[in-house]
């Protein structure tokens, strides 16, 4: 079979290479049987139902304060309300720009427990473990962390363990500026795919898909401006220190084994008292999925679960479909009023294609894709 | 003219964590001890500086309130030149 008669899919696990990719328009320059699907690269998508319903239920606590990112205030919970809802219902819920804005308020107010909703991939991760050690060096109490990280390194192997028809990766940049590129090395060489660790820029990102096409199997590093090969060794040590990998919930795609960063025991003070003896989530899918279960049924029966009802999020996420082909897409589910996260979030992907609904083309020359 | 709409997307970005999983670069300033004060186009943040090496005069990559990774001039620039690009939209 030809080249340009064979199906080729690329992932682009990071959302803002879906953000860039599309206002550059390679999308629009790409052959045919060339498609750019949308991977779980977003941490707030990922985040499940019911981690949205904790962090409801601190800030329903007399003496607490819920302190969380911008985005994830209309991440709808079970029932389908938001952080924002709380928020104007009058419950303590504060947007923060750093997990560090936690410092100066717990010192300024130390009757009031802060507790953070930590939520990331690779890239946020130490953040939370600095917090920590800032925490413990200003002698604060009052600090607590809601974790919700998630290795993304873990998502894309998922992917390539289950057999999702996906031919090349884009692999996302900024976790890969902590586990450096060299985290792909074993992944390239199980499955035989390219790995291509791409920057933001048009002509960056259109060289990362013509090697993802062109260049066989392996890791390639094309964001050598940040991207080491080995990453940036403290930050892997500090995820060492502070976190267990353990099995986590993604939204939409169920349990992924050893893919979540919780706190190791000995830093148990850190978590919140009313989640320490809660029931971990558990989604029923992944374990079917990688024993070689019929992954559509399974996704069916997974989004029945975690998703609202309609809602494809977990096909989207793993590029199954585009979100267009969501019936709801644009109709009930616009960014103002979402029914599922990937709506939501400025790097969800459902987000993206609905703000770039008439893809630009910028300026880019048609001929300067060149593939055969 | 597109300088400014870049700098004020960028502090908007920061101010309102529009995404929260975006790096910038900015220039260290100053330093005290796990902390600096670094640059971003005329917005000066604190900065958690725990994960790298570095000193005033410096660029680096920041991320949530912590540098990621520490870099010369030349590549910080490189990097502004996309949030240039991918904003212009
Ligand atoms: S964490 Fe970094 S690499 Fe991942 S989606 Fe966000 S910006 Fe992209
Ligand atoms: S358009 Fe809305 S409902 Fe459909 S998959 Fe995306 S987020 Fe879910």
């Amino acid at each position: 079979m030809s080249f340009e008669d064979k199906p080729f899919k690329i992932m682009e696990v990071c959302g803002t290479h879906t953000s860039a990719i599309f206002k550059s328009g390679i999308r629009d320059l790409l052959p045919e049987n060339v498609r750019l699907v949308s991977g779980p690269g977003c941490p707030v998508c990922v985040t499940p139902p019911s981690y949205i319903d904790r962090c409801i239920r601190i800030a329903r606590t007399p003496g607490h304060v819920l302190l969380c990112f911008g985005d994830m205030m209309k991440v709808p919970a079970r029932g389908g309300s938001t952080l924002s809802d709380a928020k104007a219902a009058g419950r303590s819920v504060r947007m923060v720009y750093a997990p560090f804005d936690a410092l100066a308020l717990a010192a300024k107010n130390p009757d009031i427990e802060y507790t953070v909703a930590a939520v990331g991939f690779e890239t946020t991760a130490p953040a939370y473990a600095l917090l920590i050690e800032e925490a413990q060096a200003r002698g604060l109490t009052n600090i607590r962390l809601l974790t919700a990280l998630k290795s993304a390194v873990r998502a894309i192997e998922w992917i390539c363990e289950t057999g999702e028809d996906v031919d090349a990766f884009l692999c996302p940049g900024h976790v890969s500026v902590i586990t450096g590129s060299a985290a792909y090395a074993p992944l390239a060489e199980k499955y035989g795919r390219p790995f291509v660790v791409a920057g933001f820029e048009a002509k960056q990102l259109e060289a990362a898909v013509r090697d993802c096409i062109c260049g066989g199997s392996g890791v390639r590093n094309l964001y050598p401006e940040a991207v080491s090969e080995e990453g940036n060794a403290r930050a892997k040590a500090l995820l060492e220190t502070y976190f267990d990998l353990t099995d986590a919930a993604w939204r939409g795609l169920g349990t992924i084994p050893r893919s979540g960063y919780e706190l190791k025991s000995k830093y148990a003070r850190w978590i919140p008292d009313q989640v320490r003896d809660d029931t971990p989530d558990v989604i029923p899918n992944a374990a079917a999925v990688i024993a070689g279960a019929d992954p559509q049924s399974t996704a069916a029966a997974v989004s029945s679960d975690t998703l609202p009802p309609g809602c494809r999020c977990g096909d989207v996420i793993l590029g199954r479909i585009d979100p267009p082909d969501c019936p709801l897409f644009g109709g009930s589910c616009t960014p103002l009023r979402a029914t599922g996260p990937c709506m939501v979030s400025s790097e969800g992907a459902c987000g993206i294609w609905y703000r770039n609904r008439s893809p630009v083309i910028a300026g880019a020359d048609p001929q300067s894709i060149v593939i055969y | 003219m597109q300088q400014i709409h870049l700098l004020v997307v960028i502090y908007h970005d920061f101010r309102y964590n529009k995404h929260m999983c975006v790096a910038y670069p900015g220039k260290i300033l100053s330093l005290d001890g796990r902390t600096a004060k670094v640059d971003f186009a005329g917005n000066v943040v604190s900065v958690n500086i725990g994960l790298v090496d570095t000193r005033p005069g410096d660029y680096v990559l920041v991320h949530a309130g912590m540098a990621i990774e520490s870099m010369g001039e030349e590549k910080a620039r490189s990097i502004l030149n996309v949030f240039a690009e991918i904003n212009e939209f």
